[in-house]
C-alpha cells in the first residue's frame, strides 16, 4: 500500500519536507483535532518509505481550474521531487472541459505516466478519445453510496434491516455491468471517500486497485457555491457560474446537525466552497488506517486540510 | 417542444391530459421492493408512499388512458446507482414497466443500470436523468455510447451552457430542460444524502442547524467582515426557503404558486431546440399539479401564437403572481433577463482561476 498527498496548493510542493515531518502543521486551525490520528500513521507512514505520488487540481469545483502557467509549475516541481502526479479534475460544463483539454494537452506532451482523475463522465469521453496517453482514475464523486452522516450510522448498524445495510455497498462497482463499463476505457484504479462502513469492507473482490482520502469525505456539492457570493449582492447570489474570487480559499463554514432524537444528533459538516465534507469519528478512522492494508487498499490519500 | 407533467395517481391522469400535458412520467414502487429494502431505501428519488404508483395495474391504467391520447409516459429508475443485490430486480421492473404496462421510456442515471438494460433489448426510449449529472456535451456522447436518446440537463446549467450543449449534441439527441418547481441548491447527481422524513432533506435541515464561519488564515475580523459572512450565511438559507421549502411539498395560496420557475426562458428554449419541459413534483398534490401545467401551458401558448420573447416573458411574469419575488429574479432557475441569446459567458479574470497564486495572505503553515 503505498501513501499519497494532495498538493492543494504550491506552498504545500515547496515546503514538501515539512509537510512530511509535520503534516498537522498546514491544517486549518478549526480541524487539527479531525486530522491528528490519520496525520500521525501519515508522518509515521512517510519515515519509513516517503510518499511517490502526489495529486494536484480539485475535484469539486470548476472556478479553481488552474492557469496553465500555474499548473505546469506546480507539476515541474513535483517532477523534480520524483514524485508521481495524479491530476483530480472536477464536474465541468464545456467551459470547463475548453480549460481542461489545454491542461491535458500540455500532460500528454510530457511524455510522464500522469493520471487522470475523472468525476464526469464527460471528462473520461474526453480523455480516452483526444487523449490516449494519459491513465484514467475514477474519482471519488462516482462513487455514488450515500454517505449522509446524520443516518448512515444507524443504517449500518446491526440492527438495522437487512436490506438497509445491503444498500450501503460501495456505489456500484460490486455490479459487472459498472465493471465492464469502465473497464472498457481502460480505468484500473478507483477513488473513494472514506465511509462509515469501510473498516469492514473487502476491497481484494474489487478488479481494480481502490485509493481511499483520509480523513475527510465529501456529502454534498454543486454549483451554488456559498462563500463566492460574499461580494455579490440581492438575488444574484448562489447562482451557477458567478465570477469567483476563491473566497472559498479564505472561509469555512461548519453546521451542527441538532434538534433530533437521533444517536447522530451533534454530527458536524464542513462547509468549503461549494463542497460539504464530513470526517469519521477517530475510532472508525483508527480501525480503518490499521486495516487499510489487508483489506486491499492500494493507495491512501491524505488530505493536509479540506480539499479546497 | 412538449410539456411533461409528472403524476402519482391514476386519477390524475385525465385531468393532466385535459389540461395540456404532451408527455407524462411517474414513478412506481412495488411492495416487494419496500418489503426487502423499507422505505428508507428509494427506488426512484422519491418516497414509495409519497410520489409513487404502487401497482403494475395502476401503471397500466395510466399509460392506457395517455396512450388513447396519442400521450407518452415515461418511468423513473433513477436512483444515483444499485447495488449488485438491487439490480436483477430493478431489471425485472424495467422488463414489466415496458412489456406489461407499455411504458414509452425509461428514466435512469446509473451508467451501470444503462449497461444492464442494454442487454435487455427494451422496446423503449431511454432517458438520462438529470441525477446523472450532465453538464457537458462530451458527456452526452458518453450517454449516446449507452444507448440514451434524450438527456435532462441540471437546472444547475446557466442558459448560454445549455444553448452549447443543444447546439454539439444535435437534432439526434433530445434535450429536456426543467421549467417549474422545486430546486435545488445543490447539485441533485453530487449530494449523497437522504430526504428520508426521519431528518429530512439536507438542505432544509440544514437551515436548523448552528452553523459558525471561520476565517483559516487565523487572521482577526475585519471591520464588518463577520456581519457580511453572517448575512451571506442568512440569505443562503433563505435561498434554500425559496427553491425547496416553498416548493413541491405546499400547495399554495389561491392562485399562486410558490417555488422556483424557468417560464421566461420558454422562448429561448423554443428557439435553441429544447424537446422537453418539464415540470417537477411527482409528489405534490392534484391541485398543485395542475396549477403548474396551467401555468406552463399558458407561456407554451403564448410563445406558439407567435408572441415575441419579451411578450412571453411578460405574460409569464403576469401569471405568475408573485412580482416581489419575480422581479428581481429570486425564483429563476435561469438568469434569462443578463443575456439570454449569448452563447458566451462574460470572461472571467484569469488571475482568479488558478489554484496557485490567489491564496490567503497567510495560511496554515506559513
Amino acid at each position: 500500500m503505498e501513501w499519497a498527498v494532495h498538493v492543494r496548493n504550491p506552498v504545500l510542493a515547496d515546503r514538501w519536507d515539512d509537510l512530511l515531518a509535520d503534516p498537522l502543521r498546514f491544517c486549518e486551525p478549526h480541524l487539527k483535532e479531525f486530522h491528528s490520528p490519520a496525520a500521525g500513521f501519515f508522518r509515521q507512514a512517510a519515515r519509513q518509505s516517503p510518499p511517490r505520488r502526489a495529486c494536484v487540481g480539485n475535484e469539486f469545483c470548476e472556478s479553481l481550474l488552474p492557469s496553465l502557467d500555474s499548473f505546469s509549475v506546480l507539476c515541474e516541481k513535483l517532477w523534480n521531487k520524483q514524485l508521481e502526479i495524479s491530476f483530480l479534475t472536477p464536474p465541468a460544463t464545456d467551459e470547463g472541459l475548453d480549460a481542461l483539454r489545454v491542461l491535458f494537452a500540455w500532460l500528454a506532451r510530457q511524455g510522464r505516466a500522469v493520471e487522470v482523475v475523472f468525476n464526469d463522465w464527460g471528462v473520461l469521453q474526453l480523455v480516452h478519445a483526444e487523449f490516449p496517453g494519459l491513465c484514467l482514475v475514477r474519482g471519488r464523486l462516482l462513487n455514488k453510496t450515500m454517505r449522509d452522516p446524520r443516518v448512515v450510522p444507524l443504517y449500518n448498524a446491526p440492527n438495522a434491516p437487512a436490506g438497509i445495510r445491503a444498500s450501503m455497498q460501495p456505489a456500484g462497482l460490486d455490479t459487472p455491468f459498472l465493471r465492464s463499463l469502465i473497464s472498457r476505457y481502460g480505468v484500473a484504479t478507483v477513488e473513494m471517500d472514506l465511509l462509515p462502513n469501510s473498516a469492514d469492507m473487502d476491497f481484494h473482490e474489487l478488479p481494480f486497485q481502490v485509493a481511499c482520502y483520509v480523513p475527510c469525505g465529501f456529502v454534498t456539492s454543486g454549483r451554488h457555491c456559498m462563500i463566492s457570493s460574499l461580494h455579490i449582492e440581492g438575488s444574484q447570489r448562489f447562482r451557477p457560474g458567478v465570477p469567483c474570487r476563491q473566497e472559498c480559499r479564505e472561509y469555512s463554514t461548519t453546521h451542527t446537525f441538532s434538534a433530533s432524537a437521533l444517536s447522530t444528533d451533534g454530527t458536524r459538516f464542513f462547509q468549503r466552497g461549494n463542497t460539504f465534507f464530513y470526517y469519521l469519528e477517530e475510532k472508525a478512522l483508527q480501525g480503518f488506517l490499521q486495516g487499510a492494508a489487508e483489506r486491499g487498499v492500494a493507495r491512501l490519500i491524505y488530505e493536509p486540510g479540506l480539499p479546497m | 417542444m412538449k410539456i411533461l407533467a409528472p403524476l402519482n395517481g391514476v386519477d390524475e391522469t385525465e385531468m393532466l391530459l385535459a389540461n395540456g400535458a404532451e408527455e407524462l412520467y411517474c414513478g412506481m414502487v412495488p411492495d416487494e421492493w419496500v418489503e426487502r429494502y423499507t422505505g428508507a431505501v428509494w427506488l426512484n428519488r422519491r418516497s414509495p408512499v409519497g410520489g409513487n404508483l404502487r401497482t403494475f395495474a395502476d401503471l397500466g391504467r395510466v399509460i392506457e388512458q395517455a396512450h388513447r391520447a396519442a400521450v407518452p409516459v415515461f418511468i423513473t429508475l433513477n436512483a444515483q446507482t444499485y447495488t449488485a443485490g438491487q439490480l436483477p430486480l430493478v431489471v425485472e421492473l424495467a422488463r414489466r414497466y415496458v412489456g406489461e404496462a407499455g411504458a414509452d421510456a425509461l428514466i435512469i442515471s446509473d451508467p451501470g443500470l444503462l449497461m444492464a438494460l442494454a442487454e435487455e433489448n427494451l422496446s423503449c426510449a431511454l432517458h438520462l436523468s438529470s441525477i446523472a449529472a450532465t453538464l457537458n456535451s462530451s458527456a452526452i456522447e458518453f450517454f449516446r455510447s449507452l444507448g440514451v436518446r434524450r438527456v435532462i440537463l441540471p437546472r444547475s446549467l446557466t442558459l448560454p451552457e445549455i444553448a452549447r450543449i443543444v447546439t454539439t449534441a444535435g437534432p439526434q439527441m433530445e434535450i429536456e430542460t426543467f421549467i417549474l418547481n422545486d430546486g435545488c441548491i445543490f447539485e441533485e447527481g453530487n449530494c449523497l444524502t437522504t430526504h428520508h422524513h426521519s431528518v429530512g432533506a439536507f438542505c432544509t435541515n440544514l437551515v436548523k442547524m448552528s452553523s459558525e464561519t471561520v476565517k483559516l488564515s487565523g487572521n482577526p475580523w475585519r471591520e464588518g467582515e463577520e456581519e457580511a459572512a453572517a448575512k451571506l450565511l442568512d440569505d443562503f438559507r433563505r435561498r434554500i426557503g425559496v427553491l425547496t421549502n416553498s416548493a413541491c411539498s405546499e400547495q399554495g395560496a389561491g392562485a399562486v404558486l410558490p417555488g422556483p420557475c424557468g417560464l421566461c426562458a420558454i422562448p429561448f428554449f423554443e428557439r435553441i431546440g429544447v424537446a422537453s419541459l418539464k415540470i417537477v413534483g411527482r409528489e405534490a398534490s392534484a391541485m398543485r399539479k395542475l396549477m403548474s401545467l396551467r401555468l406552463v401551458r399558458s407561456v407554451v401558448a403564448r410563445q406558439r401564437a407567435g408572441a415575441s420573447e419579451s411578450e412571453v416573458q411578460e405574460h409569464a411574469q403576469s401569471i405568475r403572481l408573485a412580482p416581489a419575488r419575480c422581479v428581481p429574479g429570486e425564483m429563476c432557475y435561469y438568469e434569462w433577463e443578463e443575456n439570454p441569446s449569448a452563447t458566451e459567458r462574460p470572461a472571467k479574470n484569469p488571475e482568479l482561476t488558478t489554484i496557485s497564486e490567489s491564496r490567503p495572505a497567510s495560511m496554515p503553515g506559513d
